[in-house]
């Protein structure tokens, strides 16, 4: 049995007697069989024998179940990882990173608080997945659409404010954030913006309240716990447009993302667009090394066969007028500047039948798909999703300088997926394969992976999202003045969590009684 | 070996839970636990990424949607429920309580062969 840093079994035999105290004795789990559930069944770390391993897991039903188990983590000093349903497959799933962490699971705490139709917002608990909430809606028969990545299994407070990414008009997930209640590690329940204003009304309405705008600490955070949080909802649009955009050549990518960029940036495309490469992304393919191409279409060899080009998905929503011309003005642009594009589009009008939609339609009118869980092989590789200029031109430059590097370790990198869910910035994803056994390929991979991190540091790019085993590594690129953002974020964490017990390590940020020793 | 030490261990909620609800009730609840949180994925129809899945791995020889099969054993839906197997991850208990993977279990068995 692993137990936590620096405590002796008997000690942490008391705490899991507190911890039962709290949150009753089958919310505490211990045995092999249920810490198993609770591994990242798709880590890189597994092979290399470095995958952290879950002391305990704890599942408290409420706030002040919350506040019991961090007092006792706070009493024993146990660290602790916070996951909601354990879905972030990719970055981690529900893995900590310091062995011997205790796995507080919020999955019992899964109510849905408030659907205001009038308002369009819902105030949810951390165990509500988008799937609840959909079904949910529909039950009560509400004219709203919720927004989300897929598959819609995974937790609507996760996935937000692990700044996520979703496929309709409310893609930039993080965006429709409204509102947080969070216990801070020391056990104080706050609540932000006009939830702080005892009578208010407009909890889920007005984001900023007074004062500044602290939301944005609880987001990819190891500060606290949210609790309960706002998520803005889409009234149902009388007509919707699922559209895909077909350039035939590798270079097409670059007037294809100078045309998309003004599109995105004024609305005229509402939606998260994406695009990806035909030559493959994380759908047709995965992190593993023999199971298809892994995300960003790097095959191990040369390119695979197929058309080369790119395509991208598109939703238009609103009047049924507004959204044909903005589609016919956006297949205008496209043509006038790209030979031989294809364009493919289905137009939908309320009352809206699912079973009569595209899985890729649905993806972009918020309905839950299912059919693209099996296709998404997880694998065991690292992704690195960057930050990259909205511009054809530097997209390329982006695409050929990973490429070059990529042929040193005699692998290739054909570019894309990309999500434009925030409108002025390309969010692009690259990676590494890895295996779920073989310790010499994951030892290579991880080579490649750290230079890739020091390659994309030199080059400006950051990463929005890191996975577990590299946040240190991705949090290296923000060095500016000497790195005194990381120093700004390890004041703030040391002052509101003193004992160092939320996620240590949670991106490249350590409390003070780990600090030693980290690079 | 998992499977056999998860039987063992819960062959007692097993019976505690048959004997307070009776069969047909456990069925019942099986199928609206099943309802809830499998059939967006296993169920009948188009864009079922389970069914899809279960279809193009035995070519029509057992129904690919879950709810028609007869040869679903209890160790083997617990397994598939709790432990990793390619394209499904596991299912926690904070997810789908034991009472409640019972009552699926009675669900799935229940035009099974004697």
């Amino acid at each position: 049995m692993t137990i936590p840093p620096g405590l002796s079994q008997s000690q942490f035999d008391d705490a899991l007697a507190e911890f039962r105290g709290v949150v009753g004795n089958d919310w505490v789990f211990t045995i092999e069989e249920h810490i198993e559930m609770y591994r990242d069944t798709s880590s890189p770390l597994t092979a290399l024998g470095e995958q952290a391993i879950p002391s305990a897991a704890v599942a408290p039903e409420n706030v002040e179940g919350v506040q019991g188990v961090l007092r006792v983590c706070n009493d024993y000093r146990i660290p602790i990882w916070i996951i909601s349903t354990g879905k972030n497959y990719t970055y981690g799933g529900p893995d900590a990173i310091v062995n011997g962490s205790v796995i507080l699971d919020l999955k019992r705490m899964n109510r849905i608080l408030e659907i205001n139709e009038e308002q369009a917002y819902a105030l949810v608990e951390p165990g509500v997945s988008q799937y609840d909430l959909w079904i949910e809606i529909q039950r009560r028969g509400m004219k709203l659409w919720i927004d989300g990545p897929s598959p819609a299994y995974s937790s609507i407070i996760a996935n937000t404010i692990e700044r996520g990414v979703g496929y309709g008009p409310l893609g930039e997930r993080i965006n429709a954030q409204c509102g947080m209640e969070v216990v801070l590690a020391t056990g104080e329940v706050v609540r932000t913006g006009m939830g702080a204003v005892a009578n208010s009304e407009t909890w889920q309405q007005y984001k900023y309240g007074l004062g500044p705008w602290v939301d944005g600490l609880f987001s990819q955070t190891s500060l606290g716990v949210v609790t309960k949080m706002g998520i803005w909802l889409y009234p149902e649009p009388p007509a919707f447009r699922s559209a895909e955009v077909y350039v035939p050549n590798h270079e097409d990518i670059v007037p294809m993302l100078d045309v998309l960029r003004p599109l995105r940036i004024s609305n005229v495309i509402p939606n998260s667009a994406s695009a990806s490469t035909n030559r493959g992304g994380p759908v047709e393919g995965g992190f593993g090394p023999g199971g298809g191409m892994p995300p960003g279409g790097m095959a191990p060899g040369g390119p695979p066969p197929g058309p080369p080009g790119w395509r991208c998905r598109l939703g238009y929503y609103g009047y049924e007028r507004v959204v044909d011309t903005n589609w016919e003005q956006t297949q205008d642009e496209f043509a006038s500047v790209i030979d031989n594009c294809q364009f493919v589009s289905e137009r939908y009008t309320a009352p809206y039948n699912p079973d009569e939609m595209l899985s890729e339609s649905k993806l972009a009118a918020g309905i839950p798909s299912f059919q693209e869980i099996p296709l998404w092989n997880h694998g065991n590789g690292w992704a690195a999703s960057m930050v990259v200029p909205f511009s054809g031109r530097k997209y390329w430059e982006f695409l050929e300088t990973i490429d070059a590097f990529n042929r040193q370790f005699g692998r290739r990198y054909f570019g894309g997926p990309l999500h434009m869910h925030s409108p002025h910035a390309l969010i692009a994803l690259a990676g590494v394969p890895g295996s779920a056994t073989d310790r010499d390929f994951n030892e290579r991979s991880r080579e490649q992976i750290v230079q890739l991190h020091q390659l994309a540091r030199e080059n400006g790019w950051g990463e929005y999202r890191a996975p577990l085993s590299m946040m240190s590594e991705a949090m290296a690129a923000y060095d500016w003045n000497d790195a005194a953002l990381l120093r700004f974020n390890e004041r703030i964490k040391d002052a509101l969590d003193p004992n160092g017990i939320i996620a240590p390590g949670k991106n490249g940020i350590w409390p003070a009684r780990m600090r030693e020793g980290q690079a | 070996m998992r499977i056999l030490s998860w039987l063992s261990g819960f062959a007692a909620v097993v019976f505690v839970v048959s004997a307070a609800l009776g069969q047909d009730d456990l069925v019942a609840q099986g199928r609206e636990v099943y309802m809830g949180r499998c059939e967006y994925c296993h169920g009948p129809g188009p864009q079922k990424g389970g069914t899809m899945t279960l279809q193009l791995r035995y070519q029509g020889a057992v129904p690919g949607v879950l709810a028609e099969r007869t040869n679903l054993t209890p160790e083997y839906i617990r397994a598939v429920v709790r432990t990793a197997t390619p394209g499904m991850t596991p299912i926690r208990i904070t997810e789908v309580s034991e009472q409640d993977l019972e009552a699926v279990i009675a669900y799935l068995t229940r035009y099974n062969e004697p």
